[in-house]
């Protein structure tokens, strides 16, 4: 981590980049909020990673001064990091737009490098297809992991996507298993 | 069994749904009106609760329904026309539920259609996602559900609130107005079918209405059979009973109502009948008196005959009675083979197996015919091909039936010798407790079998009885000969080594027989060796002059297979500092070259059991199980007429210790004394450094402790060192045949402190534990230190300490069976339905995958090296040893070798032998060959697919359970730190507590903070958490100025290193003014009535560190300091810099799971169970653990081993309701229309169909289209 990365805010939305592999365009300073425009590798678009800087709460008002950046920089989705809450308003309204929230839970370091956590990958349509059809299974017979998991948000895998766990085997020396991604 | 009944059918689904009153009336064969059962002449009274349409209990009688027998007949039911609606108890949350979640008018449900059809789509995502709709969903939707009023017809609706047992009241305007059966179940009748599809109902076999009764099922007779007692009176089931209340106050309902009784006792005798039909299904239910016999027993209704270990499920349909059975005492007999085990005649007699005549045994069998059941080798029935049966107690002229025999009979005869039988010794708690032993028979009345098998079976001879079971089928004794036998299960399953071995005597007896100084004489040696069997030439004697000696090691080479190498050291080793090896002075270096013990002494570390890596493990791996056998079997036979030629005795005077060691022993007593009186002089002082986070009076006590377990364990150890190799004891403990040191240390020493509860003894009289002793008396004697040992004797203070010690030991054992004995059967539960498929993944009965190979590696633990599926490096020895010089093989030619098997071999074993063969200079041949040899013995060391690896994880876990400590508390590398651990913890890491009894984080620093103590302190102040309290030397109220005053301590700040600044910051307080004076605080609240409130609020005031820290501890562990706290909160210490987030942990799994996903809590749970049972020192391989690991996460949470989380989760109905909750759970099935699809174990167990596990899984498939199209689910093979 770098020695510039003040808040924790900041801390959050490098680890997010690095961890999603999202390529940094830009980072600029608001008032308030610090933001990351970024590039994602599977989109087209650009998109950006909102900080808001030490709120308590997030509500429709703070959010609009994203949306207005958005509507300026002619961005379709978004990345929010807040320590404080969402209200509830602002959850609802993010459902339908392509904002993600991410929760205050969101550790500050990468928990890949902590031992305990296995490498996690998301398996591409085709991968996904050949290992259902190999096992003969349909894809909730799986072991199932949350989308909510710290491990799933981390690298931004959304429900119904399949994940390659790489686990470290005491018998083994390496073993790969699946999870499923459910809400 | 006659050949009629051979159609075989097969259970494919069993279906639950409410029965409705229409179906209930149709199938019914009587209404029964009268509350009588029989008349004066005992005949059953018509329309009575006995009527004969019901079917009959007499044996000759026809039943007047169907016209059968009594054996024949299935009985019929019966029905009571109901006066009224009742409510039928088990149905009371389902019926408030829908009375709350729907319309008073209308009877729709209380959506609006939007919100309806949202709820819908909802439905439809979880089953598209998940396969099924989980029970939260539908608990959600009616938890949802608030409205005033009918989104549909506009009708106001009210609160409806439920009273216990069956009261339903509405909150009207009017008042609180109670909703009548009748009232309840026309608004249940309004409700439609779709919208009951939204609240989980199956409408299709379960109409809301059927909950309410009209119409009351009469059971059969044989469902409440009467017995007949001695003095000829009759007396009826409990049901029975019940159902005269019933029909007795519904009559008199009927008559009242008739009459145009008034509505009062209309309303009474409503009550009364539902209060009778209440206690009719359960007699239990909360808020109603059991309805009791007039004995003041309380009556077993339905809901009690199905429920508990008693009930229906787990006494009669999990378990089943069995014939061609026989329970006697055991006793020992080292004559046998390990395979067999001694039948008694008497028991052999009354047994019997079928076989059928052949011209082969034709005569054989005609012989034993004669004999007849009364003269050994006899038989006891004759089956005659037309299915007709034989009794030969009942024939007179058996020579004649005898003649009459034909090839196709079956006799069943005797048991005889060579006959395979099952042998069981409960509590069955591994695989291992059930063996298949060839059949002997012999005199006297007990099962006889060889000692070696009393490990596996737990058994001892003070009395222990055992089964035997004797299979009938051809399949059956095949299987128990193929997978059952003794010796092939000698390798257990739990951790990949022998469990059957040497025991006792017989290491005893290896210990003498293979000491250098044990020469023996030609006539020793030819008696010796007669006794095992040995055909041979005898080897070359040690010594030649002036007769010839063997030695004893020589003749025990003749028992090894001549190729085996092998080096180990014996359980005598004494650890020296250099090892001598061959050299060594104990002789306590085994080697075994080519077959022959060149040095040692073989103990229980070469041939006991439980001893993984041994000479016994070695001969099974490389030469087999037959060979494994046959060693033991000889060997033990050799040992057992050794130790009796030699005699082995224990006496008193080998329990004194010398002078010189008495007066050491009274030296370091005395030394001890000193010391502790020093305790106590500090304690009294005030001056004893206390311990943190413990009073003074704790710190006092842990130091007494540690000084008296110190004076105990030297005092054992001078007896110890006093003895020698010649003592009986000490060649008992040394060689593990039995006892341990501590023991020997008791026996001569000291007996040390006696303790209750892990404290010393202080309990009884105030301040002291007997009258002898001075109030608060500190010393050892007074608090139950026994300085005597039992050689010398207890005084009778000391003996009366002990008993108290002891008793706790008593109790604590019986807790603990019970405590482990539930464990292990909710593991068995959990895991059950848990096998390995052809395609190598594990799954559950569902098909859904739990392991995608099992335990990473689809290596078997019974068919691996001690966890390895290979060992390497031993083979690879071995062929070395075998090889032919060459030129050695290249590194390239290793490497391109190696790439060849990449794919078979896992990358543990590849790197395993890349390092070996670099290190070996093999030639090209050599290195080939082990390759080739890894690869085939990975492959067959993999579980083979069917095997039930869940059942055989939960009896690795549950079995060693019984051994584990009870002892909740256990210093873990700290000193000052408690961790629950032993079974406690296990059973708390399977029960997935949310917060475990003493959570404890690890925390790793990173950079400079972990090379020095500053550092690390640093740190720990900021992790600690402190509030106001933690600073202050005193908190109170100042009633003048209304005020509360906080005087802070300037050493207590300074110990948790807050400046008065940081201090101020946080003393911001939104209703109280704060002022700063020095070192003392004035808050004075906004409001005076808040001063008596904020007083207790201010000490827990946060000023710093990280919440549920309570104390830090730092201490350096392996070059580095780390801290160690009591209390959790893995994500708020991550976040604090100079935290290393790459190792920290804590052991509470949920906080992992939460704070690194479900990935990282399987790992944290395999490592939290494997450091618990490593601890206790059982060994138990990792893919048990890691199965467990893997079925408590598939859901993507940590869930439970229990009711609440796996076990409630089952697919099938039948093993949910077997398990616990047994009748809500079969309610809520039927409610919910679910159907068992009996792919689980314990369902077809119920159904008494054969399981799907193992060989039961074998079926033969035929394809009958050209191209089948399956839509996942099943594998098959």
């Amino acid at each position: 981590m770098t020695v510039e990365t003040v808040t924790v805010e900041e801390r959050k939305a490098e680890v997010l980049i690095k961890l999603r592999k999202y390529k940094l365009i830009k980072k600029e300073t608001h008032e308030g909020a610090i933001s990351y425009i970024i590039k994602i590798p599977e989109d087209k678009e650009n998109a950006v990673v909102w900080c808001f800087l030490g709120a308590t709460t997030v509500g429709i008002a703070a959010m609009n001064t994203l949306y207005k950046f958005m509507k300026e920089h002619e961005l379709e989705r978004a990345i929010v990091i807040t320590e404080g809450r969402y209200t509830h308003a602002v959850k609802q309204a993010t459902r339908k737009k392509n904002v993600e929230l991410l929760p205050k839970s969101f550790p500050v370091f990468d928990i890949f490098e902590h031992a305990l956590v296995p490498r996690h990958e998301i398996l591409s349509t085709k991968e996904k297809d050949e290992l259902l059809a190999k096992l003969k299974v349909q894809p909730y017979q799986m072991p199932q992991i949350k989308s909510t998991d710290p491990a799933v948000k981390a690298i931004g895998a959304k429900p119904g996507d399949v994940l390659r766990i790489i686990r470290k085997s005491q018998t083994a020396g390496e073993h790969i298993a699946y999870r499923y991604v459910v809400e | 069994m006659s050949s009629e009944e051979l159609i075989h059918k097969v259970v494919d689904d069993i279906s639950f749904g409410l029965i409705s009153p229409k179906d209930l009336r149709k199938q019914s064969v009587v209404e029964i009106q009268t509350p009588d059962t029989y008349d004066e002449d005992g005949a059953p009274i018509t329309a009575g609760l006995m009527d004969g349409r019901l079917g009959t209990l007499e044996p000759r009688q026809r039943c007047k329904t169907c016209g059968n027998t009594a054996i024949r007949c299935p009985g019929h039911f019966g029905h009571i026309e109901l006066a009224v609606p009742i409510v039928h108890i088990e149905f009371t949350k389902i019926i408030f539920d829908l009375l709350k979640s729907t319309c008073r008018t209308c009877g729709r449900i209380l959506l609006s259609d939007d919100t309806a059809k949202k709820v819908r789509s909802r439905i439809e995502r979880y089953n598209v996602l998940l396969g099924t709709i989980p029970d939260e969903v539908y608990k959600s939707i009616i938890s949802e559900i608030k409205a005033k009023q009918c989104p549909h017809c506009a009708a106001l609706q009210y609160k409806i609130t439920f009273e216990k047992p069956t009261k339903f009241i509405e909150q009207t305007e009017a008042g609180s107005e109670p909703l009548t059966p009748s009232m309840i179940r026309e608004r249940l009748e309004r409700i439609s079918d779709e919208d009951l599809e939204i609240l989980g109902f199956n409408p299709r076999v379960a109409r809301p209405e059927w909950m309410v009764l009209q119409v009351l099922p009469v059971p059969p007779v044989y469902v409440r059979p009467s017995i007949t007692l001695e003095s000829g009176i009759r007396s009826e089931d409990d049901l029975t009973h019940k159902l005269v209340d019933i029909i007795r106050i519904n009559q008199r309902l009927k008559e009242n109502m008739e009459a145009g009784a008034p509505t009062l006792i209309i309303q009474d005798l409503s009550e009364l009948l539902q209060y009778h039909v209440t206690t009719y299904f359960n007699n239990e239910a909360s808020g109603i008196p059991p309805a009791r016999h007039r004995s003041g027993r309380a009556l077993k209704t339905l809901s009690q005959r199905l429920k508990g270990k008693e009930g229906r499920f787990r006494s009669n349909l999990s378990g089943k009675r069995v014939d061609f059975s026989a329970r006697t005492v055991i006793s020992p007999d080292p004559n046998l083979d390990i395979n067999e085990v001694g039948v008694p005649q008497d028991v052999a007699m009354r047994l019997s197996v079928p076989e059928k005549v052949t011209m082969w045994n034709i005569e054989e069998m005609k012989k034993l015919v004669i004999n007849g059941p009364e003269n050994y080798p006899g038989a006891l029935y004759i089956i005659r091909p037309d299915g007709k049966r034989i009794r030969l107690e009942f024939v007179v002229d058996r020579e004649k039936i005898a003649e009459a025999i034909e090839p196709g009979f079956i006799v069943e005869r005797h048991l005889k010798n060579g006959d395979i039988a099952i042998f069981n010794r409960q509590p069955s708690l591994h695989r291992m407790s059930i063996m298949a032993h060839y059949v002997r028979v012999l005199p006297y009345k007990t099962f006889r079998l060889h000692l070696c098998v009393c490990p596996p079976y737990n058994a001892d001879f003070d009395g222990d009885e055992m089964n035997l079971h004797v299979p009938q089928s051809e399949e059956a004794r095949t299987e128990a000969l193929l997978l059952m036998q003794v010796q092939d299960q000698i390798l257990s399953p739990r951790f990949g080594g022998p469990i059957i071995g040497a025991i006792r005597d017989f290491i005893t007896g290896a210990y003498f027989f293979t000491r250098r100084s044990n020469y023996l004489t030609r006539d020793e040696v030819n008696r010796l060796l007669t006794a095992t069997g040995y055909v041979g030439e005898l080897p070359e004697p040690k010594i030649k002059e002036p007769q010839p000696l063997w030695w004893g090691k020589q003749i025990f080479s003749l028992f090894l297979p001549k190729t085996l190498n092998y080096v180990l050291k014996a359980n005598i080793c004494q650890g020296c500092a250099k090892c001598e090896e061959e050299a060594c002075k104990y002789d306590a270096y085994v080697v075994v070259k080519n077959g022959e013990l060149i040095s040692g002494i073989i103990d229980r570390r070469s041939i006991g059991a439980e001893q993984s890596e041994s000479l016994l493990h070695r001969i099974i791996k490389d030469y087999g199980t037959q060979a494994g056998r046959e060693f033991l079997n000889k060997t033990t036979r050799l040992l057992k007429l050794f130790i009796t030629m030699r005699g082995f005795s224990y006496t008193y005077d080998q329990l004194v210790l010398s002078p010189r060691a008495e007066s050491r022993i009274k030296k370091t007593m005395e030394r001890i004394q000193k010391k502790i009186d020093e305790h106590i002089e500090n304690y009294r002082n005030g001056t004893l450094p206390r311990l943190p986070g413990q009073t003074l009076e704790e710190s006092f006590e842990i130091y007494v402790m540690h000084e008296l377990a110190t004076a105990r364990d030297e005092a054992g150890k001078i007896a110890d060192d006093d003895f020698t190799l010649e003592n009986a004891g000490i060649v008992m403990t040394r060689t593990g045949a039995r006892g341990s040191s501590l023991n020997i240390g008791q026996i001569a020493a000291c007996v040390g402190q006696q303790s209750v509860r892990g404290k010393r003894i202080l309990r009884g009289y105030s301040g002291r534990a007997l009258p002898h002793f001075a109030e608060g008396d500190p010393s050892p004697r007074a608090r139950g230190f026994v300085y005597n040992s039992y050689q010398t004797g207890l005084d009778a203070i000391e003996f009366f300490f002990h008993a108290m010690g002891g008793r706790e030991g008593l109790v604590d054992t019986a807790v603990r069976t019970q405590q482990s004995g539930y464990m292990q059967r909710r593991l068995i539960n959990a895991l059950e339905h848990i096998r390995l498929e052809y395609d190598g993944t594990v799954r559950n009965s569902a098909g859904d995958i739990i392991q995608f190979r099992y335990g990473e590696d689809g290596v078997d633990p019974a068919k691996s090296d001690h966890g390895k599926a290979v060992n390497v490096s031993r083979l690879i020895d071995q062929i070395k040893i075998g090889e032919e010089k060459g030129p050695v093989a290249s590194a390239e030619y290793i490497k391109k070798q190696l790439k060849s098997v990449e794919e078979q071999l896992t990358p543990i074993l590849l790197s395993q032998l890349k390092q070996t063969l670099a290190k070996a200079n093999l030639t090209k041949k050599g290195v080939e060959q082990a390759i080739q040899l890894t690869a085939d013995r990975y492959k067959r060391a993999m579980m083979e697919p069917g095997e039930a690896v869940g059942i055989v994880a939960a009896q690795s876990i549950g079995e060693p359970g019984t051994q584990m400590t009870l002892r909740t508390f256990h210093y873990a590398g700290v000193k000052e730190q408690n961790v629950t651990l032993g079974l406690p913890r296990l059973i708390e890491i399977v029960d997935a507590r949310r917060i475990p009894s003493t959570p404890i984080m690890t925390i790793y620093l990173t950079g400079e903070y972990k090379k020095s103590k500053e550092g690390a302190v640093e740190i720990a102040r900021q992790i600690i958490y402190t509030t106001l309290e933690n600073l202050a030397s005193a908190i109170y109220e100042d009633p003048v100025n209304e005020e509360i005053v906080v005087e802070l301590s300037k050493s207590m700040m300074e110990d948790r290193a807050i400046t008065m600044d940081e201090l101020k910051d946080k003393l911001q307080l939104q209703n109280a003014t704060v002022k700063v004076e020095g070192d003392t605080v004035h808050i004075k609240p906004k409001k005076v009535e808040m001063l008596k409130r904020m007083l207790t609020k201010i000490p827990a005031l946060h000023v710093k560190g990280v919440p549920d820290i309570k104390r830090v501890l730092v201490t350096e562990e392996s070059g580095e300091w780390v801290i160690r706290t009591d209390g959790s909160n893995l994500s708020k210490v991550l976040e604090i810099p100079g935290v290393d987030t790459s190792r920290t942990t804590t052991n509470n799994v949920h906080e992992i799971a939460k704070t690194l996903g479900v990935e990282a809590a399987r790992n944290a749970l395999v490592n939290e169970a494997k450091g618990v049972l490593e601890d206790q020192g059982l060994d138990v391989d990792v893919r048990h653990v890691m199965l467990v690991a893997d079925m408590m996460t598939t859901t993507g949470e940590v869930q439970q081993i229990g009711r609440h989380g796996i076990s409630g989760k089952k697919a099938s109905v039948l093993a949910r309701a077997a398990f616990e909750i047994t009748v809500p759970n079969i309610v809520e099935a039927a409610v919910k229309g679910e159907s068992d699809p009996l792919e689980g174990v314990t369902e077809n167990v119920i159904v008494g169909q054969s399981i799907p596990i193992g060989t039961g899984l074998v079926e033969l498939y035929m394809s009958t289209f050209e191209k089948q199209q399956k839509e996942g689910g099943k594998t098959e093979a």
